[in-house]
């Protein structure tokens, strides 16, 4: 029951803070009005083209959405590292029974929720737009989000260990978020790019996340239809998150030798 | 667990600390790659007594308070709270300490005193129900309910002061690390702190406290005995009634002035 109530705690806490400041709401959602609108009219440039099969805007809008929520997933854990740091709250959190990893965890559940909340945004925004969603496969849908969740989560679990031990310029979300964007097939269909870096395609989560949220979302594809992509994805959590959690519990430890938890 | 001495409620031995001169850069040549703060600290703490901690600026009190808080680890040496490891042990340990800072920031300043402790009581292990009703039991037992309502960031120095403290007994803990705690209280304040701090926390609930101070005076008139921290080593301990008048915290003691 203490990490329920520990969860809930910070849901209260994370909520009351964001109630706090009632006009990010509302320029949230105008951001992701804003972001759909532009790439809808961006799609109108590319006439009939149909990128893998789709046509361009739900191609668009759906990479967007998926790009959306592996940034937030990225970093969320490295904010509320560096948030504490700034508010001095991190070795009072760490004086208390609750250990660095629940902490962390923990930190990061309202992020998710809002970016979730965001990425319905987003498709509800593109649905106003014409995008039909009517066919969506939904547990195909919400099983990538899960595993993309916490195949992204790995990462951002070892940019927190970064901003914990480093203090700032996290190289790894930088490659990472660039990489993605660039690679990912965020905008284009990863057959654009040159063979070499197809392979690397691969190897990043957010190709087989967009892969298979295109599918689900767009085609109506079932879990079976998309087992390839939530299989890698499977993997990348299986492998990223108890090793990111593992490196994380050793960050902390370094930073308690070197007194440095709250040095930012 | 260890063989702690009876009655004892936090022992430690040969404690060391040491820092990496120049954070995340490499030391230059010559330059020593680590600053010593603590060399050898060896102190025993009695249940149920209120020990002051002295020393000057820089002396490593803080360094050794965060230590048995265990948001730092020692370099050298051993140390046991309540029998339990600091290193080893450490999430026990934190179940046994509550520890007020001395610095008045480490809240979430959107939010009310209230919805802080709440958040920091569910970090020790309390229900929301327990939560609820200890928050107000520590903001009525400090004085300061109007706290409750409060935003943080609306509080004064000495208000946040007074929250660092109602935070550090929320789980109830049988030892209390405070780190100058009455600094930002104004006098009528740190005469209700010191009464609560002697009679109640002490006397009636039985609390071992570890207090950071440079007031000699209150050292005097709160604690059982006081330590001084000079050179990275306990140079004396005292009983607070037979604290030498004319102690310095940066000389090195008379012959006969240190009675371990």
């Amino acid at each position: 029951m203490p990490l329920v109530w520990k969860l809930a705690a910070f849901l209260k806490r994370d909520l009351a803070t964001d109630v706090s400041y009632r006009l990010s709401f509302a320029l949230e959602a105008m951001h992701v009005g804003i972001t759909v609108a532009a790439f809808f009219f961006f799609a109108q440039l590319l006439g009939t083209t149909r990128p893998q099969g789709y046509a361009s805007f739900p191609f668009l809008l759906v990479g967007m959405t998926v790009n959306a929520y592996m940034t937030t997933c990225l970093v969320c854990f490295s904010q509320a590292i560096k948030g504490s740091q700034l508010a001095g709250t991190l070795k009072a959190v760490l004086t208390t029974p609750t250990s660095p990893t629940t902490f962390l965890v923990c930190s990061s559940v309202y992020p998710y929720l809002r970016a979730s909340l965001d990425a319905g945004v987003y498709l509800i925004i593109g649905m106003a737009f014409g995008v039909p969603l009517s066919g969506m496969n939904v547990p195909a849908a919400v099983l990538v989000l899960l595993l993309s969740l916490l195949a992204f989560s790995s990462i951002g679990i070892l940019s927190a260990t970064f901003t914990l031990i480093f203090k700032r310029g996290d190289p790894l979300l930088w490659l990472f978020g660039s990489g993605s964007w660039l690679l990912g097939g965020v905008l284009y269909p990863v057959d654009y790019l040159p063979t070499a870096l197809r392979h690397v395609s691969a190897l990043l989560p957010i190709t087989h996340a967009v892969n298979g949220m295109r599918a689900a979302v767009l085609d109506g594809a079932p879990p079976g239809g998309i087992a390839g992509d939530l299989g890698r994805l499977a993997i990348f959590a299986a492998i990223g998150v108890p090793l990111s959690l593992a490196v994380f519990g050793l960050g902390v430890r370094r930073a308690r030798r070197d007194g440095t938890l709250d040095h930012w | 667990m260890t063989d702690m001495p009876p009655g004892a409620a936090i022992r430690l031995r040969a404690i060391a600390k040491s820092f990496p001169a120049r954070a995340g850069r490499p030391a230059g040549a010559g330059a020593p790659r680590r600053h010593d703060v603590l060399t050898d600290v060896t102190l025993e703490v009695r249940r149920g007594e209120i020990i002051g901690l002295v020393g000057a600026n820089g002396a490593g009190k803080t360094t050794l308070l965060e230590i048995l808080a265990t948001t730092q680890l020692p370099t050298a040496g051993e140390g046991f709270v309540g029998g339990c490891s600091l290193v080893s042990q450490a999430q026990q340990v934190r179940r046994l300490v509550g520890y007020a800072p001395a610095g008045t920031d480490g809240f979430y300043a959107r939010l009310t005193g209230r919805a802080n402790l709440e958040f920091f009581a569910a970090l020790n292990d309390l229900s929301p129900a327990a939560a609820r009703r200890r928050t107000g039991e520590v903001l009525r037992l400090i004085g300061a309910p109007e706290l409750e309502e409060t935003v943080v960031q609306r509080c004064s120095t000495g208000m946040r002061q007074k929250l660092g403290l109602a935070r550090a007994l929320l789980a109830d803990p049988p030892i209390l690390l405070l780190d100058e705690p009455a600094r930002s209280l104004d006098p009528a304040s740190q005469d209700a702190f010191h009464a609560l701090l002697r009679r109640s926390l002490a006397a009636d609930m039985g609390k071992t406290v570890l207090m950071v101070t440079h007031d000699l005076g209150t050292a005097r008139a709160l604690c059982d005995r006081v330590a001084l921290l000079r050179g990275g080593t306990i140079a004396g301990v005292w009983d607070a009634a037979d604290l030498p008048v004319g102690i310095r915290f940066d000389a090195e003691p008379a012959a006969d002035e240190a009675s371990r």
